[in-house]
């Protein structure tokens, strides 16, 4: 895409909330909450625009994503869009579909997120979380392990979701680790839909052709967007024949929380590109002392899901 | 490389290693190895110890002094601690 796109600054007015910061867009982002906060400058602003085919410097993470020393990325996704993290302030996107297509936030959402709290210093964690009490829980895990689904039943129950994913944590807060609130939004493969009773019609497809939907919850409207203090993390490990075909919940030793948690940084990788493992190796421990960390091992069933929650609320409560 | 770790010989942290602390305890991660290794109250002591480069009996001597364990015992699991860390790439030798 050729064409260079005018870059429309927003009113402030129409400012947005994602992650603790001020977020300024020149693209619809339906899914996060209006900034509430102070009168700052905005923290990240999102344009439109064109994109240099190489960043000067770049290193191939994948043949999508373009990554350099200073801390800027390059993302190519054939058909929907590009989008170049120029600086922890900045993101360039050059569309190749609709502005308003939800294919383009799926990854705004997904790995520039997770690079954007890479460069901003918070850590991201591969996880999706929900607010019980006044506390957050983090389901982690890798893609297909369940997260949001569960992440979404526990939302069915009144508990409000934070972050879907892509779970940013401050864990140098002065309290202890909180999670920074995302937006109330979850993907769904439809037939996890089914098993919590919402029905796929009338939602919005997450990518074309893709059976999984962008829904937004009821509750969207008192989405809370105050710093949530982390009490437990449960790393989801798949089975395929958990002992007596139950789930099981089993705390983890220090060694096997930092182990655990380590393989869920998300995009670590090129965290590591950006000199950022030792720091981030550090903030393991900084998590995992204070939060409670499990291990959740989980059947493949979803008539399980129902007393997988009430297990998790009876714990986390 | 492959001799045996004596007593004079002076030890230092690796490079190239990550490390994190839980409740007091020290974890370490090889990155070229890509082994993790959580040390005990006494590994972690040995591990801080190890921020200033000193012979593995400078090591010896302090525990022994700071413990008032019995010497052949501290000596050998000293000796037996930083053994593993060498092989894991952790601890360099000279």
């Amino acid at each position: 895409m050729s064409a260079e796109r005018t870059a429309m600054e927003s009113e402030a007015a129409g400012d947005l909330y994602l992650c603790g910061w001020r977020l300024r867009s020149a693209l619809p982002l339906p899914e996060l909450a209006p900034w509430t906060g102070d009168d700052r400058q905005p923290d990240l602003t999102i344009r439109t625009g064109s994109i240099p085919a190489r960043l000067d410097g770049a290193r191939d993470v994948s043949p999508l994503l373009q990554v350099t020393p200073e801390k800027q990325a390059r993302l190519s996704i054939d058909g929907v869009a590009t989008y170049w993290l120029r600086n922890a302030g900045e993101v360039i996107i050059a569309p190749q579909m609709a502005d308003d297509s939800p294919d383009i936030r799926t990854f705004l959402f997904g790995t520039i997120l997770g690079l954007l709290c890479h460069s901003r210093g918070l850590f991201p964690l591969h996880a999706s979380s929900v607010r019980i009490g006044d506390r957050a829980i983090a389901i982690s895990g890798m893609s297909g392990a369940g997260k949001s689904t569960l992440a979404a039943a526990l939302t069915r129950r009144g508990h409000a979701l934070i972050s879907d994913d892509v779970c940013a944590i401050d864990p140098a807060a002065p309290g202890g680790p909180v999670v920074l609130p995302a937006f109330p939004r979850v993907k769904l493969w439809d037939d996890s839909l089914a098993a919590i009773g919402i029905e796929s019609a009338g939602l919005t497809a997450n990518r074309l052709g893709q059976r999984k939907f962008y829904f937004r919850f009821n509750e969207a409207g008192s989405f809370q967007a105050t710093p949530a203090p982390l009490k437990a993390i449960y790393l989801l490990a798949s089975s395929n024949a958990p002992l007596a075909g139950r789930s099981e919940i089993e705390t983890l030793a220090p060694t096997l929380r930092i182990i655990g948690l380590h393989a869920q940084i998300y995009r670590k990788r090129t965290a590591a590109i950006w000199g950022l493992e030792p720091e981030l190796f550090k903030a393991l421990g900084r998590i995992a002392g204070p939060v409670d960390v499990y291990r959740l091992t989980r059947t493949a069933h979803l008539d399980d899901l129902a007393a997988m929650v009430g297990r998790i609320e009876a714990h986390a409560a | 490389m492959s001799e045996v770790l004596k007593l004079a010989h002076k030890v230092s942290r690796a490079p190239k290693h990550l490390a994190t602390e839980v409740d007091g305890n020290i974890i370490l991660m090889s990155v070229e190895k890509g082994v993790y290794c959580g040390l005990d109250d006494i590994g972690s002591d040995v591990w801080r110890r190890l921020a200033q480069p000193q012979s593995v009996a400078a090591i010896c001597d302090a525990l022994i002094a700071d413990y008032h364990g019995e010497r052949e015992q501290i000596i050998a699991d000293v000796l037996e601690l930083l053994t593993a860390l060498r092989r894991q790439g952790l601890v360099d030798v000279g």
